[in-house]
Parts: structure tokens; C-alpha cells; sequence
């Protein structure tokens, strides 16, 4: 059940740098480094940050959404941390040499939670008409799934129009929700179904609860798929809105768990070295995110590529990384995220800081310090994720002033932001995240295909950048069946982008998670928290 | 004479029944224009709860976006959403949450509860605190207990609120361990009424104390400015001189008079103590309403954040409506017109 120890360390030190492994060594051993047998029942209290409308990750992956959701429903496959599937309601698989079928065969004997057995029409369901349609992120990855066939009842063969390879990175619980069709087949709108707030599943543990306001509360399923799983007797999500008050509350022993980065990453550091906590990083791979600053390409100054260029000659990526995500992540050479190893290359033109050459290429450019030493003005937008977006926003205009480019920064909350960027289209600079889930497919094309130029539809191409030969490559990636030669199409792909510079891309972000050191098994795949805890279990 | 008293006493009541019936009126009247400010000033906020919704399930599909308005009502002209709003309303319908698709009702029912109770246990601790501490002050005008309680009051007036909740988490929660921080109750346990109301209690000291510290200090200062002018007074000198105890003289004869200006100022605070509970609320994951409308307002919920404004105007207009009619009891002097 657990993994072997050797393994975790490494990719632990490795992942956290050198320096930290080091100090790590001094400490208590990481949680996990005694694991006996596991021990099943106890109480796993959770910190939510935000209150969930629902728990149908099909139509909307938040991260306070999946994080329950993914406790009780089920995917076709689990990933380990190093993307290899496995299997989940899926017990193997089979993807045809052509790339245009694949072949599941699924786990028998599985009840959903209201005792009706679950078949290939589930699947059938959710793929043509449940996360399929209406999860944006990977809409477009199962857009050529024509079909799925079920000739029995333990068996879902996908029919592709042409091949998409990201299908098979995109089949996690979190993202890919095998609902049940008996409950959403009825031809009603999904939105409405009463069965988002009250879910039924296959997964490891059952809705019992939701205390609107207070905590959502979830208790071991004993008909579970697995035998003799899952450990855990019972799950509370308690609802705690205040970054703050999560730090005390984890401090404090009163609850087990911070997901998703939703501590001060200040505080984060010292909270992981208290002798209860723990930190890790791990199991975050479908949240690869990539924050950047952003231009918008009708701006008559900053549509121009040596104008950009020169822009990103003042960022120092590595003071960002250091000072406002307090090394988090690593700096981001090029729009995909380090974590998509398939994919990313950190062979494409770098931008040194340097404010001198950056001076000098405005001024061939032509736009030279006027008489009060202005060279022109822009505004910069940020996201309302979190603090640190409008930090690298200060940063920015902070870093522009010194070479005569005055920039003012405006805030904004979530609605109107997505309004000023993608509808009202009126702003310059934009810091901004995007996440690349597990693959460029699902996560960085709809950021720069000309296709998704879309106005008026958050996330999708917002700089309004187009360029044929990249969209072709795109398209070509997205159906390329030969992983190596998909993987020079991304790297072609990352060098085009970091010479015409729509985005500069700042820090590939590492999301982290503090919880007790009783708890083993979170972090072990690469959907991590967001996975079922099936094998989770917490030291007595 | 026994005819006239009848007369007298039908008469009062005649005259309260007119003057509650026209208050209940205004009242109707100030309800209208909060909800019709209301929903213009939420209007007059970029983005609307498709936007969100967009944002939340990262839809790249415009027909979506398009097609969630038309579901939702919202590709029609401001003015009739809002009469069909208030039409609804007169029906004392409510209407449906766009972000959580349930019944208004029932999401703020749900939540009303811990308001009320995170409100009211506010309010008696800065009324009985402020009325003690001011008492005090006020005894020992000029002298050392005189100081430090109008210097605790001014820290407490100008500490804001979710600085005080954090201090007492760091001191209650994380040094001392005493204190649970967050929530209203243990959710996972089963409760006997007794130790469900122990556990609330519990969680309940925290949020009120920081929600009622400012409170406290207003309290504090008026009653101290209101003691000392009663104390001055000649009723009181004859008190003095008849040769009663100083505590008779003070509780007895001034501070019950000086009670009258609280009272007035209770009504009026109710109003900010809905403000404050927001951010109380948000510190100790207290599942209030104030919290719900914060979220209803990012999330532009109009629905929610009407329905929501709707129950605490109620609930405003009810209090002062209760203090105008607590102020006849208190000195009968006083005559509703």
C-alpha cells in the first residue's frame, strides 16, 4: 500500500532544492519514514477555504470542488508521480496503434453509492455528455471523441475522428468525473440536477453532509471497490475563510490538512518545520500553473514584439520567485510548466535582467525618454487570485519607472476583472496565471490558438496574439501519436512563444500542502489531495 | 374620574396603534429604496455571475456564457429584472441563488441563526460592559480607574476588529490551547442539547468578545459623559444630601437615568454590528450571514445579496422600532406620536 520510502525522499529533495534537503536532514524524518502497516479509522479534518456551490467536478474543477469531489466519485485513472496511469474504475486499457480508439476495461462488481451497480453506460454518459461538454479545461482534448461503444456492460471503447494523446493524461477523478447516468441521464440540465449538492459516487467515502456556512462531512464507504479500503472512518472539510486563521488553526492541532497553497506561503516554511507538520509539494501535477505577465496585442506600443522584448529585459524572475512566492516554484523560462517533463524545454531565448539593454532597445524601437524622461505610460491589471499577483504587479511597474515607462496599477475583484480583460478588452499588461494542467493540449494552446480568440468567454486567448504556424503546430501536437516528435512540436512551440512574447512568463508555481505527520499517503499521486485518500491513513 | 382614566388609556393605546401602523408604513417605503439602491449599486459593478460561473468551469464555449444569461434571466433590461424581482418579493418569494441554485430562503435561514445569536451576544456584552466600565469612569472621575478605563476604551475604539480576532486566536488557540477558533460547533461528534450548548458557547466567546470590543469602548465613553452630567444634577445633590451610600446614589438614581442615551445608541448600531460580523464572521469561520453576502457579492449573486439586504433591513428597522417603543417604559415622559 504505501510506497517505499527511498522514493519518496528523493523526489522530496530534489523537488524542495538542496538547501532545504540538507536542513531536512537535521529534522525529525518525514512522515511516512517510520510507516509500519497502516492503520485503519480516525477523523481527517480538512481546511476549506472557500465554500463549494456544489460537488460535481464534471462541470467545474475548482480546487474546493475537486478536493471533495474527488473523495467520492471515481475516475478511470489514478497517475503516479511520475504520470504513469493507473487503474481506477479502469482495471486496464488499450490504445489502438492509430491513436482513434481506446479500449477500457472496467472494474466489475462496483455499487454507486445508492446500491445500483455501475456499467460502461456510465462512462458512455460521462464522456459524451458529462465532463466531456462541460468541463472547459478538457472539452476540447474529448471534442474528437465521436462515440463510446459498450458492447458489454464492463467494457467502454472511446471512438476518436483523429487522435488526441492528451486523452490519456486527462482521465483522473478530479477532472474526469465518472458520474452516474441513472442519476443525470434524464435530459434535464446538468446545472440543476439536485444531486450535485447531494452526490452519489463510486469512490472511497460517502456524502453525509453538508453544514452550509460550517463544513461538508464524509464517512467511509464500507462497500468501497478496494477490500479492506478505505482506512479513514471519516472526512470533515471544516470551512475556514481566513489564510490566517488556517495557519493558527493547523498550528493549533485543530485540523490536519492546508491543500492548495491556502496558508501564507510566509508562514509556510516555519508551520513545515514545526515537529506535528509536515510540507510537501507533491501530488500537484494537474495544477501546474504558470504565472506571467500578459500583453494585450492591440495596444498600438505594446503590440509591437521589440517592445515586449524589451520589457521583459527589467523582470528579474528570480527575485519573484524568491521574494514573492518565497521559492515556490522555479523560474518559468517558457509558458509550460517544468512539472509537464514531456513537454517542457528550457531551450528557447532568455531575457536577462538588464535595464540598459532594455533602454537601448526602446529607444531603436522608437520610443525614447521625452523631455520629463517618459517614455509612454500603460496600466497593469492582476489577477484577484491572491496577493502575490498584485505583489509581481508593484514589481513590475516598480522595475518599468527605472527605464521611463510610467505604468499605473489597477485593482479589481473576480467578476470584474474577467469583464475588464476579456470582454471590455481595456487594459495593457495583465499578471495573470493559467494552469497547464498535465499537458500543453489541455492547459497552454487555449491561451495562444487563434481559433479561441474569443471575447467575452474567460480564459481563453486574452492578448488576442495569433500566429498560423503556431496554431498548426498546435493542431499537429494535438494529434501527434509519437511522443518524441510531439515533444519537439512543444519545444518549436515554447521557442516561438518566448521570441514573439505575448506573455512574459514569470514562475512556474509549486503548490503546497501542510499536514500532520500522522497522515500517510496523500501526496502519492499526481492528482494528489485531489484524489480519493482511498489509502490514506492517519498514525494512531 | 374612573370614566376619564378609560378614556386616557384607550387613547394611549389608540395612539400607539396609529403610530406603529405609520412606522411599519415608513418602513415599507426605506425597504423599497435599500433594495432599489441596492441593486443598482451591484449593477453598476463590472462582470455579472455568468462571468463567474465562466471563470469557475474555465468554458472556452461563448454559447455557454450566452446561454447561462438566458437561463438566468439576465439578458433582459435592468429595470424589468427589477420589477420582477419586486413582484416576486410581494409574493414573499425570494427567489433562487444563482451561484448555489437553491432557494434564497433557505440558504439565509440557514445562516440567520448564527448571525442573531453572534449579534446579540455582541450586543448584551458591550451593553452590560460599556454600562459598568462608564459607571466606573464616571465614579471615579479623575482618578486612576478613571484612566485606565478610558484608555482601554480608546485601544479598544481604535484596534480594528479582525485585528483583535487574530490576537485572540495566537493567545487562546495556538499559546494557550483553551479555545476552539473556528466554526460554531464540533461537526463529527453527537451531541446531547448540553454539551452542544457548551460547545457553541465555546466557540462563541472569541467572535463576540472581538466584535463587541468597539462597542464596548462606544459604550464605555457614553456612559461616562452621561453619568457625569446626571451626577451634576440637583436630584442627585439631594440625594447626597439626604445621606445616602454612594453606591445608592450612583446606581439607583443616576445610572438608571443614564441608561436612556445607550439605549438610543444600541438601536443605532445594529446596523454597523451586521458590518462588523462580516469580518468576524470571515476570521472565525462563523457560518453567519455576513459572510454569505460577502461571498454573494463576488460572486455577484443578485438574488442572494438582495435577498440578504432585504433580512437585515428587516431586522435593523425591527430594533429601532423595538428601542422607540423600549424608550416609553424606560421614562414615561416620553409620548408616541
Amino acid at each position: 500500500m504505501t510506497k517505499p520510502v527511498l522514493h519518496t525522499l528523493s523526489r522530496r529533495a530534489i523537488l524542495r532544492g538542496a538547501a532545504v534537503a540538507s536542513v531536512a536532514a537535521l529534522l525529525p524524518l518525514p512522515r511516512g519514514a517510520f510507516a509500519q502497516s497502516p492503520v485503519s479509522g480516525g477523523t481527517l479534518t480538512i481546511a476549506l477555504p472557500t465554500e463549494p456551490q456544489h460537488f460535481n467536478s464534471a462541470m467545474d474543477s475548482t480546487q474546493q470542488v475537486k478536493i471533495i469531489a474527488g473523495k467520492i466519485f471515481s475516475g478511470l485513472l489514478r497517475y503516479d508521480l511520475d504520470m504513469n496511469p493507473l487503474p481506477d474504475l479502469a482495471e486496464s486499457w488499450e490504445v489502438a496503434d492509430d491513436g482513434l480508439s481506446i479500449t477500457f476495461n472496467l472494474r466489475q462488481g462496483v455499487k454507486w453509492h445508492d446500491g445500483t451497480p455501475f456499467t460502461a453506460r456510465d462512462v458512455e454518459y460521462s464522456v459524451m455528455r458529462g465532463f466531456g461538454q462541460n468541463n472547459g479545461l478538457v472539452r476540447s482534448v474529448f471534442a474528437p471523441v465521436t462515440e463510446v461503444e459498450t458492447p458489454d456492460d464492463h467494457t467502454a471503447i472511446l471512438r476518436l475522428s483523429v487522435p488526441s494523446p492528451a486523452i490519456m493524461m486527462a482521465l483522473p477523478v478530479a477532472t474526469a468525473t465518472i458520474l452516474p447516468a441513472h442519476i443525470y441521464d434524464n435530459g434535464g440540465n446538468i446545472r440543476e440536477n439536485p444531486a450535485n449538492q447531494a452526490p452519489i459516487g463510486t469512490g472511497p467515502f460517502r456524502f453525509v453532509e453538508w453544514q452550509r456556512g460550517n463544513a461538508v462531512i464524509l464517512e467511509r464507504n464500507p462497500d468501497y471497490f478496494e477490500p479492506g479500503l478505505p482506512y479513514l472512518d471519516r472526512i470533515v472539510f471544516a470551512l475556514i475563510p481566513d489564510s490566517q486563521s488556517r495557519g493558527a488553526a493547523i498550528e493549533a492541532g485543530q485540523i490536519d490538512m492546508v491543500y492548495h497553497s491556502t496558508a501564507a506561503a510566509s508562514d509556510a516554511r516555519r508551520l513545515g518545520d514545526l515537529p506535528h507538520l509536515s510540507l510537501s509539494t507533491d501530488g500537484y501535477l494537474f495544477d501546474s500553473t504558470v504565472c506571467f505577465a500578459e500583453f494585450n496585442m492591440a495596444h498600438p506600443i505594446l503590440g509591437k514584439t521589440e517592445v515586449r522584448q524589451a520589457i521583459a529585459h527589467v523582470i528579474d524572475k528570480q527575485f519573484i520567485l524568491d521574494n514573492i512566492w518565497m521559492g515556490f516554484g522555479g523560474v518559468a523560462n517558457t509558458p509550460i510548466h517544468r512539472n509537464l517533463t514531456h513537454a517542457h524545454t528550457d531551450d528557447a531565448p532568455s531575457y536577462p535582467l538588464d535595464l540598459e539593454e532594455a533602454g537601448r532597445r526602446l529607444d531603436e524601437a522608437g520610443y525614447p525618454r521625452g523631455s520629463d524622461g517618459v517614455r509612454f505610460r500603460v496600466t497593469i491589471e492582476f489577477t484577484p487570485f491572491g496577493d502575490q499577483y498584485n505583489r509581481m504587479a508593484q514589481y513590475i511597474r516598480q522595475q518599468l519607472a527605472q527605464i521611463g515607462v510610467v505604468a499605473e496599477v489597477r485593482s479589481q475583484d473576480f467578476p470584474g476583472w474577467v469583464r475588464r480583460i476579456w470582454t471590455d478588452r481595456d487594459w495593457d499588461i495583465n499578471v495573470s496565471a493559467i494552469t497547464n494542467a498535465s499537458d500543453p493540449t489541455i492547459g497552454v494552446q487555449r491561451a495562444y490558438w487563434t481559433e479561441n480568440i474569443r471575447p467575452g468567454t474567460p480564459f481563453t486567448n486574452s492578448t488576442h496574439y495569433s500566429n498560423a504556424d503556431l496554431d498548426a503546430l498546435f493542431v499537429a501536437a494535438a494529434q501527434e501519436n509519437d511522443p518524441e516528435a510531439r515533444r519537439a512540436q512543444f519545444v518549436e512551440i515554447q521557442q516561438i512563444l518566448m521570441t514573439d512574447l505575448p506573455v512574459i512568463p514569470l514562475v512556474a508555481i509549486d503548490q503546497f500542502t501542510i499536514a500532520t505527520r500522522r497522515l500517510n499517503n496523500y501526496d502519492q499521486l499526481s492528482d494528489g489531495v485531489y484524489a480519493g485518500f482511498a489509502d490514506a491513513w492517519l498514525e494512531g | 374620574m374612573s370614566t376619564g382614566l378609560t378614556t386616557g388609556a384607550t387613547g394611549a393605546r389608540r395612539r400607539r396603534g396609529r403610530y406603529l401602523l405609520r412606522r411599519l408604513g415608513q418602513s415599507a417605503i426605506v425597504l423599497g429604496i435599500v433594495l432599489l439602491l441596492q441593486f443598482t449599486l451591484i449593477h453598476l459593478a463590472p462582470g455579472d455571475i455568468a462571468d463567474v460561473i465562466a471563470g469557475d468551469v474555465q468554458s472556452d464555449d461563448p454559447e455557454f456564457i450566452i446561454q447561462l444569461r438566458r437561463d438566468l434571466g439576465l439578458d433582459q433590461p435592468l429595470p424589468i429584472q427589477f420589477a420582477f424581482y419586486v413582484g416576486r418579493l410581494l409574493t414573499l418569494d425570494l427567489g433562487t441563488s444563482h451561484a448555489f441554485n437553491m432557494p434564497v430562503l433557505t440558504l439565509i435561514l440557514d445562516r440567520l441563526p448564527a448571525t442573531l445569536l453572534l449579534m446579540f451576544s455582541a450586543i448584551a456584552l458591550a451593553f452590560v460592559a460599556g454600562a459598568a466600565l462608564g459607571t466606573i469612569a464616571a465614579a471615579f472621575r479623575g482618578r486612576w480607574p478613571d484612566v485606565l478605563v478610558t484608555i482601554s476604551a480608546l485601544l479598544f475604539y481604535a484596534t480594528p476588529v479582525f485585528l483583535v480576532g487574530i490576537g485572540l486566536i495566537l493567545i487562546f488557540t495556538v499559546w494557550l490551547r483553551w479555545l476552539p477558533m473556528s466554526g460554531m460547533y464540533v461537526t463529527w461528534v453527537q451531541h446531547t442539547w448540553w454539551s452542544l450548548a457548551v460547545d457553541i458557547a465555546r466557540h462563541l466567546i472569541m467572535p463576540a468578545v472581538s466584535l463587541s470590543l468597539f462597542f464596548v469602548a462606544i459604550y464605555t465613553r457614553l456612559m461616562r459623559a452621561t453619568m457625569l452630567e446626571v451626577l451634576s444634577q440637583d436630584y442627585v445633590r439631594t440625594a447626597w444630601a439626604k445621606g445616602l451610600s454612594p453606591s445608592r446614589v450612583v446606581l439607583r438614581h443616576a445610572a438608571r437615568n443614564a441608561l436612556l442615551p445607550m439605549v438610543t445608541m444600541l438601536g443605532l448600531q445594529v446596523g454597523s454590528l451586521l458590518g462588523g460580523a462580516v469580518l468576524v464572521e470571515t476570521v472565525f469561520g462563523w457560518p453567519g450571514i455576513g459572510r454569505l453576502a460577502f461571498e454573494a457579492v463576488f460572486r455577484r449573486d443578485v438574488p442572494l445579496v438582495l435577498g440578504i439586504l432585504f433580512f437585515s433591513s428587516v431586522l435593523v428597522l425591527m430594533v429601532n422600532l423595538l428601542v422607540d417603543l423600549l424608550y416609553t417604559r424606560l421614562d414615561p415622559r416620553i409620548v408616541l406620536r
